[in-house]
C-alpha cells in the first residue's frame, strides 16, 4: 500500500538529469567496476561517499534513492547470515553443528552487503534520473560494434526498452490484482504464513495471464504499425558529448583506477 | 448501521515526486440497503473512495466507521470487514485463477467458518444468482470462459462471502446490451433483498433507472450528495462539471422545452412510459 514506484524515471533537472545518458552508463559500468574491487576500509568509505554525492545531486529524495533497498533488505539478511556463518577462517565466536560464527565471516557478509546496496543505489540513480528511452538509445550507439558480428543490436535493445517501460506497469497491475483478491477473501495481510503463502497463487497467476495477454497485444500492435524486426535502427542519441559528460567519465574512471590499483 | 467518511483525505505517494492528493475532505454517510450511484470524471477519485471504504487503502487523514466502528483503528479485525464489504474492481475478469470455476468462486469462502456443504450451496447459489447452470459449469477452466462469462464468474466469486455492502466498480463498462441488462437485474434483485449497493459508473441512465442517490465527485472534492432526481434535475449544474443526465431527463427536458407541460423529476424509462401515457390520456393537458 502506498509504495514509493522503484526504477521510475522520475522528470527533473538536476546535473545528473542532464548529462548524456551514454556518459551515464559508462560511469555506472565504472563504477560498479570500482565498486566489485573495492577491498579496503578507505576504499569502500570513498564508494559509499560518492554515492551520498550522487544521491545528493540527483535531486532525489533519500527515501527515493534507497526504496529499492528496503524491498530486498531480507534478501541481504540472508547473504549477510550466510557469510557470516559458513566461513570457517579465523577465529569462531560460536560454533554449532556447522554452523561457524566468526569476525571474519561476519566482515565479509558486512562487505558484500554494502556492496549490494550501493550497486542497487547506483542503478536506481541511473533509472530514475534517465528516460527508458535515452537508455535504450544509449545501449543501440554503444552496442552498435556488435552489429558487425551480426549480433541483432537494435532487436536486443527494443527488447530492453520495452522490458523496462512494462515495469511500471506491472506492478500498479500486481498492486490492482493484489487489492481485488485481498477484497475477495486472500490474506496477503495475514501473519501466519500458511495462509500468506496460499494467497501467492491467487497473485502470481493472473500476473502471468495478464503479462502474456500484454506482450500478444503488443506484438500484434507493433507488426501492424509495420515493425519487422531485424536491421531497423532506432534513432541515434542526441548529439556529440558534452565537456561534463566527458569530465564525469573521467571522474568514475579515476575512481576506477584508483579501486584496482591504488588502494 | 450506516458507512460513515468522516472528512477523509488521501494522498499518493506521499513525500516522492509522484504525490498527488486524490481525495480532499469528503464526508458522507451511506444508509443500510441505499443504492448509491458515484459519478464524475476520471482521475476525480471514485476509485480512491471504495478503495477506502473497503479498506485497501488507509485514509491519509479522516476516519471511516462501520457499524460505528472505525475500520482503519489498530485492534479492528479486518476479517469481519472483508466480510462485510464486496468489492468488484473494473474488469474482475483479471483475478480468475483457479482450474475450475467452482473452486474459483469458493475461494472467498476458504476462511469463513462454514461447513464444506454450506460452502457448495453458498457457490452453487452465487453461480446460478449470475446466471450459470451449475451442474454445467462446474467443472470447467474459468480461463477458457468468454469475457463476459468470465466477468460474471468473477461477480458469482465477490457473491458468494454473501457480502451487506456490495461495492461495484463500473461493473457495466464493455458489457452488450443483453449482459448489461441481466447484470443489473441481478444487482436490483440483491438490493431489494436489503444488500447496500454502492456503484461507480459512467452510465447516467442505468444510474437514473436503478440508484436511489448519487454522489459526484470532482477533483478530489466530494461536489454533490443528494437523491437522483434532484441531482439529474439540474441539467445545467451536471453540464458544468462535465457530467451527462439520464436520455429520460433529456427527453422530458426537452419536452418540456417544446411548451409542453411535462414533469420534470424524471430520471428512468419506466417514469417516462408513465408519464408519456398519462399525457396521452389527457390527464396533464391543461
Amino acid at each position: 500500500m502506498n509504495r514509493i514506484p522503484i526504477g521510475v524515471y522520475i522528470p527533473g533537472n538536476s546535473i545528473l538529469h542532464r548529462l548524456d545518458a551514454r556518459a551515464k552508463l559508462l560511469c555506472l559500468i565504472a563504477l560498479t567496476a570500482a565498486l566489485i574491487y573495492a577491498n579496503s576500509l578507505p576504499g569502500y568509505g570513498i564508494m559509499a561517499a560518492l554515492t551520498a554525492i550522487l544521491v545528493a545531486l540527483s535531486g532525489l529524495k533519500l527515501k527515493a534513492a534507497c526504496a529499492p533497498v528496503k524491498q530486498v533488505l531480507p534478501f541481504f539478511a540472508v547473504i549477510f547470515l550466510m557469510n557470516a556463518l559458513f566461513n570457517d577462517q579465523g577465529q569462531a565466536l560460536w560454533s554449532w553443528w556447522i554452523f561457524n560464527l566468526s569476525p571474519a565471516g561476519m566482515a565479509a557478509g558486512a562487505k558484500v552487503v554494502l556492496k549490494l546496496i550501493l550497486l542497487m543505489i547506483l542503478f536506481n540513480i541511473l533509472m530514475s534520473t534517465t528516460a527508458p528511452m535515452k537508455i535504450t538509445a544509449a545501449l543501440v550507439s554503444l552496442l552498435r560494434p556488435l552489429g558487425y558480428i551480426r549480433i541483432p543490436v537494435s532487436d536486443l535493445a527494443l527488447m530492453i526498452s520495452v522490458a523496462l517501460q512494462f515495469i511500471p506497469t506491472l506492478m500498479e497491475e500486481t498492486e490492482m490484482i493484489r487489492k481485488a483478491q485481498t477484497a475477495r477473501g486472500a490474506r496477503f495481510e495475514s501473519p501466519r504464513l500458511k495462509e500468506k503463502a496460499e494467497s501467492i497463487m491467487p497473485l502470481v497467476i493472473p500476473i502471468f495471464i495478464s503479462a502474456f495477454k500484454r506482450a500478444d497485444e503488443l506484438a500484434l500492435a507493433m507488426e501492424a504499425r509495420g515493425y519487422r524486426g531485424g536491421g531497423q535502427q532506432i534513432k541515434k542519441a542526441a548529439g556529440p558529448l558534452g565537456k561534463s559528460d566527458f569530465a564525469a567519465m573521467l571522474f568514475a574512471a579515476a575512481i576506477c583506477w584508483l579501486q584496482i590499483f591504488a588502494l | 448501521m450506516p458507512i460513515v467518511v468522516e472528512n477523509v483525505s488521501y494522498t499518493y505517494a506521499p513525500g516522492t515526486a509522484f504525490e498527488t492528493a486524490a481525495l480532499s475532505g469528503v464526508s458522507l454517510t451511506v444508509e443500510d440497503g441505499e443504492f448509491i450511484g458515484i459519478m464524475g470524471r476520471t482521475g476525480c477519485g471514485k476509485t480512491t473512495l471504495i478503495q477506502l471504504i473497503a479498506g485497501l487503502l488507509r485514509p491519509s487523514s479522516g476516519r471511516i466507521l462501520l457499524d460505528g466502528k472505525d475500520i482503519n483503528a489498530k485492534g479492528y479485525r479486518r476479517d469481519e470487514l472483508r466480510e462485510k464489504v464486496g468489492l468488484l474492481f473494473q474488469f474482475p475478469e483479471c483475478q480468475l485463477f483457479e482450474t475450475t470455476v467452482e473452486r474459483d468462486v469458493a475461494f472467498g469462502l476458504k476462511y469463513l467458518p462454514l461447513s464444506a456443504g454450506e460452502k457448495e450451496e453458498r457457490v452453487r447459489w452465487a453461480l446460478e444468482a449470475a446466471g450459470f447452470s451449475f451442474e454445467s459449469i462446474r467443472n470447467q477452466s474459468p480461463l477458457g470462459l468468454s469475457g463476459g462469462e468470465k466477468r460474471r464468474v468473477a461477480i458469482a466469486g465477490v457473491l458468494a462471502a454473501k457480502p451487506r455492502i456490495l461495492i461495484l466498480d463500473e461493473p457495466v463498462a464493455s458489457l452488450d446490451s443483453v449482459g448489461r441488462r441481466d447484470f443489473m437485474k441481478l444487482i436490483r434483485r440483491l438490493h431489494r433483498n436489503g444488500t447496500t449497493i454502492i456503484m461507480i459508473s459512467h452510465d447516467a441512465d442505468i444510474l437514473g433507472e436503478y440508484a436511489q442517490r448519487i454522489l459526484v465527485l470532482d477533483k478530489g472534492k466530494l461536489r454533490l450528495a443528494a437523491p437522483v432526481k434532484e441531482i439529474f434535475k439540474d441539467i445545467a449544474r451536471m453540464e458544468a462539471l462535465n457530467l451527462d443526465v439520464s436520455r429520460p431527463r433529456k427527453i422530458a427536458h426537452m419536452l418540456l422545452k417544446k411548451g409542453i407541460s411535462f414533469p420534470q423529476d424524471i430520471t428512468g424509462y419506466g417514469e417516462l412510459l408513465g408519464a408519456i401515457k398519462k399525457l396521452k390520456e389527457g390527464c396533464l393537458i391543461s
